[in-house]
């Protein structure tokens, strides 16, 4: 027995966004003080005090650099993540990991972002991807410095790898623009341009906005045509 | 005692735990919640699965990056604070850079040996504190995400796809335009794994088996950053 569109979301309207709402907060809240808790066990156990001047200027530095990340990231994957999806940000590396996992499983199930089915299976795919990607991470950590030995003896590994984040960016853009090529060249050379004219990330990424969901809500509003190659 | 003794201490080993813990404790909740309802949707036992193993096969590609790019915070801090920062640290290995060597400026040092315990608190602080302003952000955003989403849905559920592929295209675009600048390996591996994505991709829609799409993010950066860095090293390096 499957359900109509309109029974899903109502479906998770009544049992599933309180929960998601609630874990949510709850959550986000805990690991704020997650995230604080070993600076304050570290001067506990060790009897350190911490040298509140040098650490204002650092949190100073750290603001002016990353604060349009801060400002944009929190709902800027919403779209694909979902409720749930954006909430579990909570544990990082959202365009490097839960991004891609999000909209591969998405298209292997065959659902949208911004459905029922869609939010489910984010859901789902968010939540194993902190889970299996936290395992390998902690495999490298105990491994330590065995593979600092590993990345010393064999240097050309060590390269490839730092070449990791470029990969992962051009495969995800690689299915996004599959969906809209027009779209997806346009914005592409809009932002390499941007680039070349070294505009800062946050101004780059207002203009890509602007100009990207300008073109295609006004193409959209004009000759009801979304360019969508799949939809 | 010295810093690196404090940083890969069990002290530092058991907040790792702690807040890797947490995270994965919500996420199994969330989790839970997900499997819950999509039963009563009318998805089977077989298909959450599926999409449990598509997702799991999918992080493996982007955790193998994670894993060798710890070498640089292990080298400088540690593989405790390593596994402190990325079990559930919020940041890149980028950003745990950056913020650590802000740390480290602001006490007029470099990260190293020449850091004192002190000093190594004042490193911890940058590094974990302004993770505050990213989960009080996610907090913020999300109700008011999906109330949009809710709106924009109700218009025209057309516009909300549409809205979500401009978006992706623009914040991965942007990303990626930094790297297709720099040139050199960078750009061949984010060319290569562009090109080898697509045709994996159109491949599994033509042959009609959407599983093929697990291994696509895995198999697509494995294949281009070696090839991008071989041919860097034969033509370039």
């Amino acid at each position: 027995m499957s359900l109509s569109e309109r029974e899903k979301e109502q479906l998770l309207e009544k049992e599933y966004y309180p929960y998601v709402h609630k874990v949510g907060r709850v959550f986000c809240t805990a690991l704020i003080f997650c995230n604080i808790l070993p600076v304050i066990l570290v001067g506990l156990v060790y009897g350190l005090a911490l040298d509140w001047k040098a650490t204002l200027a650092a949190w100073g530095m750290i603001a002016m650099l990353l604060i349009p990340f801060y400002v944009t990231e929190p709902w800027m994957y919403y779209a694909v993540l979902g409720t749930a999806g954006n909430y579990m940000q909570w544990a990082g590396n959202t365009s490097n990991c839960r991004l891609p996992c999000a909209a591969i499983t998405q298209s292997v199930m065959g659902v949208k972002e911004g459905t029922p089915d869609g939010e489910i299976i984010a859901n789902i795919a968010v939540a194993t991807s902190i889970v299996v990607n936290m395992l390998i991470v902690l495999a490298a950590s105990v491994a330590g410095f065995g593979l600092v030995w590993l990345a010393q003896t064999y240097p050309f590994i060590k390269a490839a790898f730092d070449n990791i984040l470029p990969a992962i960016f051009g495969a995800i853009y690689a299915q996004f623009s599959l969906r809209n090529p027009a779209y997806g060249a346009m914005l592409l050379a809009i932002g390499i341009a941007l680039v070349w004219f070294g505009l800062p990330y946050w101004q780059r990424l207002l203009i890509m906005y602007v100009v990207g969901l300008g073109v295609a809500f006004s193409v959209y509003k004009k000759w009801k045509k979304t360019l969508m190659r799949k939809e | 005692m010295g810093w690196e003794e404090i940083a890969n201490g069990p002290v530092i080993w058991l907040s790792g735990f702690i807040l890797g813990g947490v995270a994965s404790l919500g996420a199994f909740l969330m989790y839970r919640k997900a499997k819950e309802v999509a039963l009563k949707m009318g998805w089977s036992e077989e298909q959450i699965k599926e999409a449990v193993k598509a997702s799991a096969i999918t992080v493996i590609g982007p955790s193998l990056g994670i894993s060798v790019g710890m070498v640089a915070l292990i080298i400088v801090l540690t593989p405790g604070v390593a596994w402190l920062r990325e079990s559930a640290g919020i940041g890149s290995i980028m950003y745990e850079l950056i913020t650590a060597t802000f740390g480290a400026a602001a006490v007029g040092k470099k990260l190293g040996p020449e850091l004192t315990p002190s000093d190594f608190m004042v490193v911890l602080a940058a590094m974990s504190v302004p993770c505050v302003v990213w989960l009080i952000g996610i907090m913020v955003a999300t109700p008011g995400a999906k109330s949009l989403r809710a709106k924009m849905m109700k218009k025209d559920p057309k516009i909300w796809g549409l809205s979500a592929v401009i978006m992706m295209l623009v914040a991965f675009g942007n990303f990626w335009s930094d790297y297709l600048v720099k040139g050199g390996p960078s750009l061949l591996a984010g060319a290569i794994s562009f090109a080898v994505a697509a045709i994996l991709f159109e491949v599994a829609d033509v042959l009609k088996k959407p599983r093929l799409k697990e291994y696509v993010i895995t198999v697509s950066i494995l294949i281009a950053i070696f090839l991008a860095q071989w041919i860097w090293s034969v033509i370039g390096g």
